[in-house]
């Protein structure tokens, strides 16, 4: 999770924003700092919305390259999470019109190249077969998850939007927001009743 | 993840019930952008940095230039507005002078042909057109033309010249016996008729120091009298100040002929030959072909 951070760390390490202000300003290592910061939550939020690794990762230079190019027209008028959050769900939009629509992916398909769940090497066989059984169900429970709900939730757990900052993202109201995010963890909790 | 407004409890009871199910996601939830990619796009970003360098944000420049543009254009305009409107007004106020002027010239008319005769008046619109064309060529060193300084006669009427007309007579070296030949004989005739209430300096007895200078001409002229004809048109100010001398200013014995006879006896009796042979002179210029009285003494100049 990027930005589960304690406050201490927050105050000595400069902002999202002042990275970007920096970076427009042509300072090339505070864009590889903002990188690092957000590159795991983009990618997986684009991952899990086209289900494709190959789309998941044109579209995840599109979106870096398209704030690259942009960096002089940025201001300072939202949280940075907010601006690249945008920029991921217009273009995911932009992807969805062109035909492209949803890859159906599923964990037990042979050759998936849509999801990879990674377990550790120290757990025991049996508990990490259990372990990976039970990312596979949670995943393919939220890609199960209707296409707004599950951006709402995306946002939320790897965006670490709020609801206004999800609302702005994508152009719908907080109470929707609200209203999509509280189906989604309904619909995961009663999906994972039998495992947890 | 807490959400932020009180009344978003029951959501936050939602979070926290799911946190099992949000820990869980959160490590099955792992994946990675390759490495090859970030690199990619790191190395873009610094291409892109090196290409296109740093651009000053126009922000605070935009913010202030286009409202100061704007700013300009509307004082500019308004100001433009105004000077053209005033503009406007003052041509209709000149081209409504000259038709008040011309009124008051006719009214003036219609009373003179009562006092002066068709050849008085013939003679007058000559010298004014002489004078017009005297004064259409503009003068390198204004400058006044003095009488000669041995005759008192021209003296006094070098003196009671209006100022306007004694400026505006030119050429340095030029004397009155010089001048065209219409405009002498309107100098001539203003000098041999008596002006004592042309104007509202006392006038200089005739045995004054000749030789009067400028400015003492210029001094003899009330400031009323120069306020009101630099206000107004050059052809205008002429043609009204010929209108005041032809009504105004001619004394009372010259509105006829018997009148103005018996002026001059009186004058000739009274032991002033020599401004009995002036008035004389004048009624002669006025009336050239009338008949003398039988027993009228004509005056004679006593040197």
């Amino acid at each position: 999770m990027p930005l589960a951070y304690t406050p201490a760390a927050m105050e000595a390490r400069p902002s999202d924003e002042e990275l970007m202000l920096r970076f427009s300003s042509g300072d090339a290592a505070a864009f590889d700092v903002l990188y690092g910061r957000h590159r795991g939550g983009v990618f997986r939020y684009l991952l899990r919305q086209c289900r494709s690794h190959a789309a998941a990762e044109e579209l995840f230079q599109d979106i870096w390259m398209n704030l690259v190019q942009a960096r002089s027209r940025y201001r300072v008028e939202a949280k940075f999470a907010t601006y690249l959050y945008t920029l991921a769900h217009n273009r995911l939009m932009d992807h969805f019109r062109r035909g492209k629509g949803f890859e159906v992916v599923s964990l037990d398909r042979e050759g998936d190249d849509g999801f990879e769940v990674q377990g550790s090497a120290a757990m025991q066989p049996e508990r990490a077969a259990q372990s990976r059984e039970l990312a596979g169900r949670l995943l393919e429970l939220v890609a199960a998850l209707p296409a707004a709900q599950r951006e709402v939730f995306l946002m939320h757990e790897e965006g670490g939007l709020s609801l206004e900052q999800i609302a702005a993202a994508t152009g719908v109201n907080r109470e929707a927001v609200k209203s999509r995010l509280r189906y989604a963890l309904a619909k995961l909790r009663d999906g994972m009743k039998d495992y947890l | 993840m807490s959400v932020d407004t009180p009344k978003d409890r029951d959501l936050d009871e939602l979070l926290a019930d799911s946190a099992a199910v949000r820990a869980q996601f959160r490590a099955a939830s792992q994946e990675e952008p390759p490495v090859e990619l970030d690199d990619s796009i790191r190395a873009g970003a610094r291409r892109e940095i090196r290409a296109r360098p740093v651009v000053p944000s126009p922000g605070l420049e935009v913010s202030w230039r286009i409202p100061a543009s704007i700013a300009a254009v509307v004082v500019l305009g308004a100001t433009v507005a105004v000077m053209m409107s005033q503009h406007d007004t003052q041509i209709s106020a000149d081209r409504k002078m000259p038709q008040s002027a011309a009124d008051v010239g006719t009214s003036k008319e219609k009373i003179e042909p009562k006092k002066a005769d068709a050849v008085a008046l013939k003679r007058i619109a000559a010298k004014d057109e002489a004078a017009e064309s005297a004064y259409a060529t503009p003068p390198a060193h204004p400058r006044v033309v003095l009488p000669p300084p041995a005759s008192p006669e021209s003296v006094e009427g070098a003196v009671q010249k209006p100022k306007i007309e004694a400026q505006l007579v030119d050429s340095p070296a030029r004397t009155e016996s010089e001048l065209p030949e219409p405009l002498r004989a309107q100098s001539q005739m203003r000098a041999e008729v008596p002006m004592a209430k042309e104007v509202s300096a006392p006038a200089v007895p005739a045995s004054a120091p000749p030789s009067p200078t400028a400015s003492d001409v210029a001094a003899k002229t009330t400031a009323s009298e120069t306020r009101s004809v630099v206000a107004q048109p050059l052809t205008e100010k002429r043609r009204l100040a010929n209108i005041g001398e032809g009504e105004s200013k001619s004394p009372p014995w010259e509105k006829d002929p018997q009148s103005w006879l018996a002026h001059v006896d009186e004058l000739r009796v009274a032991g002033r030959s020599q401004d009995a042979l002036a008035s004389f002179r004048a009624f002669r210029d006025r009336y050239p072909d009338y008949q003398l009285p039988t027993g009228f003494v004509v005056p004679v100049s006593s040197e």
